[in-house]
């Protein structure tokens, strides 16, 4: 083998591996900085060796077995000093007796229980003592197996601020001492709360960047994918967490059909259906099934892919249950209010009950001004108005609109929607 | 990218062997692991092809060759996962397929399903089976020639047709095999071969489909999945398409 390909093989082989290698060695030194190190010696020693030795048979397990001498090396130099500096000097002898129950019980902690590692490792990453982008940054870094210049690349922000990120997100975790476990009891459900946060956010900043040139940022929808698909292995009697894999599974299923040709957003009533992923809507449909399965009523995460489903079960636009979905935006504002919710429902609520139904719900929210800022607001009520032929006005919101969205792809669909309204003015012949 | 990981079966499972409890361990880790990173898409076993036929269409003929198949251009350029009552009606299908597609082979072999390897019961009452149609690879395939308008219309037509019927569970298209790897493990001993694979004589033994960001990780995957297996050969194929209509 080449030594590129030597390279490339090794970086698969790290992809692969990264998580277990990071979560299995937080457990043994708990100290999700000191894996971290351990398995980057661990990859410089396989850069080292793989090329002139050849690439192990069982590569993981070298990685792990490597990482493993070095976390022994780690925890031994750690007693060593506390020996030292408790006893100044004494009983080194019996290091030499201890060194093999240490080896075994390491071998043992980190043999045994992957997925209850990899897990708690989810739960650390994305511990509420970590401000959100912290969490984020660390999730990639340590779940996700991207390296801070891939997650800079992705979030638009220069590397070293990243890597500072990581750097003190991981300092935080120390010091307040969080304990590398599964949390359980009433815990768990706001906790899980954080980790599911987490990866829904991971997936919105790659399906609507709220930044940035490009609308769509595939590669971290596949990343948040993958971890919401790790979740549900690892944690699946949670109906929220299947709920938040069908919900990333059938928005994802849109993304060819979300652009047009120039890499122009295309709305979900007008997305060519033939190009939404039949593979992803299977998937996410049975997710949802899970969650359904599961008991109990449906949670936030669930009830938004149940409104997904209803989408991807129309075979046209003009098929679409309206009347399921403005009863699952009912419910879904009872559990989870918020003017974003509402602002959908009124959505539904047009398609169901006609446009004047649902401009009421939003005007009520503009007189509120919650959403005073949220591009999305005189977007909304720019589409109903021009549905009631009130076209001059629905101009004035298109350009508002235009002006409050940070994305440039989304901006220009807007203004050009505001054309549009200026063009049927102009063509409308004065009484 | 998704890729199918296909391999070979051997004397062994041709002449109905099951595999052991240790295979059956390891594959199921194996798939535990991939399943766990959210990268496993399907993945079936393949019957003894004695329960199976082999279809080849030339002209608008049609020649059925019964089961124990010989190897012989076992290149595998598309498949597709039906659930019908009996290998009759699969045969009916794969010549609705060939209708359209013109001059083809078509192998047609059983899933395995876990009774059929010794896992669990049949569930009762259960009348059906799941098939595998698998047409050959020709040069128009290996070119990467597209179908016609009118293919993709009549195709399009079948498999709306089949998915009414509850018959199309799954299908798949595969790049043509200049972009495919093979990889052989026997006696220890891996070898990696780029293709076009020209000669492909061993008959398909089972295969699964996995979601990765490179070839590297591809190869990564077959490495670990051949451990497993033991002696064998295996081809890694870029999929041109998959689609999931059905359990």
């Amino acid at each position: 083998m080449t030594r590129s390909a030597t390279h490339a093989a090794i970086e698969a082989v790290f992809r692969i591996e990264w998580p277990k290698l990071i979560a299995g060695l937080t457990r043994v030194v708990r100290d999700v900085g000191v894996a971290e190190e351990l398995a980057h010696d661990a990859l410089v020693a396989a850069l080292e060796q793989w090329p002139s030795d050849g690439i192990p048979d069982k590569p993981g397990a070298w990685l792990m077995q490597t990482a493993k001498h070095r976390a022994i090396d780690t925890v031994r130099r750690a007693k060593l000093v506390r020996r030292k500096h408790e006893e100044l000097g004494g009983e080194l002898e019996a290091l030499g007796g201890e060194a093999s129950d240490e080896r075994e019980a390491i071998d043992a902690a980190l043999d045994d229980q992957i997925g209850d590692d990899l897990l708690s490792l989810m739960f650390i990453s994305c511990h509420p003592v970590l401000a959100m982008e912290a969490r984020v940054a660390l999730t990639l870094r340590m779940l996700g197996g991207l390296t801070t210049t891939e997650i800079a690349r992705a979030f638009l922000v220069p590397e070293p601020t990243i890597a500072q990120r990581i750097v003190r997100a991981k300092r935080t975790l120390a010091e307040a001492r969080v304990p590398f476990e599964v949390p359980r009891g009433p815990e768990l459900a706001a906790r899980l709360g954080a980790v599911l946060e987490v990866v829904y956010l991971v997936f919105n900043e790659g399906y609507s960047a709220t930044a940035g040139d490009d609308w769509l940022r595939p590669a971290l929808c596949d990343d948040a994918l993958k971890l919401a698909r790790m979740l549900a292995e690892l944690a699946p009697r949670e109906p929220e967490v299947h709920g938040l894999v069908a919900l990333l599974e059938i928005q994802a299923s849109r993304a060819a059909a979300r652009t047009g040709p120039d890499g122009e957003p295309v709305l979900l009533l007008e997305q060519d259906r033939g190009r939404w992923d039949r593979l992803l809507i299977r998937r996410g449909l049975a997710a949802l099934e899970r969650a359904e399965a599961l008991g109990g009523a449906l949670g936030p995460y669930a009830l938004q892919a149940a409104i997904a489903a209803c989408h991807a079960r129309a075979a046209t636009a003009a098929e679409t249950d309206w009347p399921r979905i403005v009863a699952l935006y009912d419910a879904l504002a009872a559990l989870a209010p918020s003017p974003v919710v509402e602002l959908n429902r009124a959505v539904a609520v047009a398609m169901a009950f006609g446009p004047d139904a649902g401009l009421a719900i939003v005007d009520e929210l503009a007189a509120h001004g919650a959403l005073a800022s949220y591009h999305l607001l005189p977007a909304v009520r720019g589409d109903l108005l021009v549905k009631l032929g009130r076209v001059g006005e629905a101009r004035a919101e298109f350009e508002r609109a235009a002006e409050l969205t940070r994305n440039a792809r989304e901006r220009a669909l807007l203004l050009r929607r505001a054309q549009a309204c200026k063009d049927l003015v102009a063509d409308t012949p004065l009484p | 990218m998704k890729f199918m990981m296909m391999h070979k079966t051997d004397a062994y499972y041709e002449g109905g062997g099951k595999p052991s409890k240790e295979l059956i361990a390891g594959v199921g880790k194996m798939v535990g692991d991939a399943i766990r990173s959210g990268r496993l898409l399907a993945g079936d076993g393949l019957g003894p092809s004695a329960q199976g036929v082999r279809l080849k269409f030339t002209g608008g003929k049609r020649t059925v060759t019964p089961g124990p198949l010989k190897g012989a251009n076992e290149l595998v350029a598309g498949f597709a996962v039906m659930r019908v009552r009996s290998l009759d009606e699969a045969i009916d299908w794969a010549s609705r397929f060939a209708a359209v597609v013109g001059d083809t082979e078509i192998d047609v072999r059983p899933a395995n399903e876990p009774w059929d390897i010794g896992l669990g019961e049949k569930p009762a009452g259960l009348t059906t089976r799941r098939y595998i149609a698998m047409h050959k690879a020709n040069a128009k395939t290996e070119a990467g020639t597209s179908a016609s308008a009118a293919q993709m219309e009549s195709m399009g037509k079948l498999v709306e047709e089949m998915k009414k019927a509850g018959v199309l569970l799954a299908s798949g298209s595969l790049e043509p095999s200049s972009r495919a790897l093979r990889l052989r493990n026997f006696g220890g001993k891996q070898t990696l071969v780029d293709g076009p694979f020209a000669e492909s004589k061993e008959l398909v033994g089972g295969f699964a489909i996995i979601e990765l960001d490179s070839r590297e990780e591809a190869v990564e995957w077959a490495r670990r999945y051949v451990l497993v297996l033991g002696d064998v050969e295996l081809d890694i194929r870029p999929m041109a398409g998959f689609n999931v209509f059905g359990k």
